[in-house]
């Protein structure tokens, strides 16, 4: 046995692993009580036939309820650092979502960690609650680190003044699925997305709240609400409506909040 | 095999012993190859939001070289950004 043949071994390998992350097998919010069950059928290696099992078995999964968390005498200081973009509209199939540019430079900073700001996209109504409280809709900020460390924002949304970003992705995003609109030249400031004290927050050790509901999230959910119009409301909802994932077990994790009640 | 001449013996036992070497290294192969596939998917553990980043590996604090991290970032994405961004997650 050569090197030759351990990197040509190992290689394949790899690429088979690669391959089965980002050739996913279809999912719908539907049947989101299986989504751990999906099978690639392309696969033949036991856990990469299941991609989506965290889903199922993963014990720190997302959604949660926020209700009766605890303020933390020391937590992180949370910093959008977030500057203008000439965006891609993108209808996921599974979200109305917008895309950054390559070399976008907007991030978010966590103590002394930046998170470079991938994508944002929409859920109606909301995968967070509080209480039981459901709002209209909410908004997550993904941020992905180059080591693949993953932080997201959660913004609550509800019912009140029109945002006009809003209304500008709702404009320009496609009403087929799996399509881009990355040409229009328009320049969004995710900023204008947040509320105006972005300080107070929830945050907690949670998923993705999609297959493959990989974990390891930090999570960070603004404490105050966007508001958003009826009008928008129905329009986002003519595009996606119940794309949110139910909210799932703490499972022994503590959420801690830098709340102003 | 006791019938057989001591050099043919010898040859036999040769044989087998290399082919048992080989069987080990393919499994050892294999092994490596697992991990290796396993660790790429696996996420990587979420930042303690309470007292700090201790956490956070050395090579992947962003403390004074900012410049720097965001421009490697800017040049290459991990494979869960061009996930996400065709995917919503």
């Amino acid at each position: 046995m050569n090197v030759k043949t351990f990197f040509t071994s190992t290689a394949v390998i790899f690429s088979l692993a690669t391959s089965a992350v980002l050739a996913a097998p279809h999912w719908t919010h539907e049947e989101q009580n299986e989504w751990g069950a999906i099978s690639d059928d392309t696969q033949t290696i036991a856990p990469l036939m299941y991609p989506y099992a965290e889903c199922s078995i993963g014990q720190h999964q997302s959604p949660v309820d926020l209700a009766g968390e605890s303020n933390a005498k020391q937590l992180n200081t949370l910093q959008t650092q977030y500057v203008t973009d000439k965006s891609d509209f993108y209808n996921s199939g599974h979200a109305v979502q917008v895309n950054t540019s390559v070399g976008y430079k907007g991030q978010l900073k966590i103590g002394n960690d930046l998170y470079p700001l991938i994508q944002y996209h929409f859920h109606a109504p909301s995968e967070h609650v509080i209480g039981k409280k459901t709002f209209p809709a909410e908004l997550h900020f993904v941020h992905i680190r180059e080591d693949g460390r993953m932080a997201v924002v959660g913004v609550l949304l509800q019912k009140g003044a029109a945002n006009a970003t809003i209304q500008t992705i709702l404009d320009n995003v496609s009403p087929n699925a799996a399509e881009h609109n990355p040409d229009t030249g328009i320049e969004i400031n995710p900023n204008t997305l947040l509320p105006h004290n972005a300080s107070f927050f929830y945050t907690y050790a949670g998923s993705l709240t999609t297959p493959p509901c990989s974990e390891g999230v930090s999570w960070y959910v603004l404490a105050k609400p966007v508001t958003v119009s009826d009008a928008q409301l129905s329009q986002l909802k003519a595009l996606y409506s119940d794309n949110t994932r139910l909210p799932q077990n703490l499972n022994g994790r503590v959420v801690t909040g830098k709340i102003n009640k | 095999m006791s019938r057989l001449p001591v050099f043919l013996r010898l040859n036999v036992l040769l044989l087998y012993k290399k082919q048992e070497h080989i069987m080990m290294t393919q499994k050892i192969i294999f092994a490596l190859g697992l991990s290796l596939s396993l660790s790429c998917l696996a996420a990587p553990p979420a930042a303690d939001p309470v007292n700090g980043n201790q956490s956070t590996p050395p090579s992947s604090q962003a403390t004074d070289n900012s410049k720097d991290n965001q421009q490697q970032t800017a040049e290459k994405k991990p494979s869960m950004a061009e996930y996400c961004k065709e995917h919503t997650c």
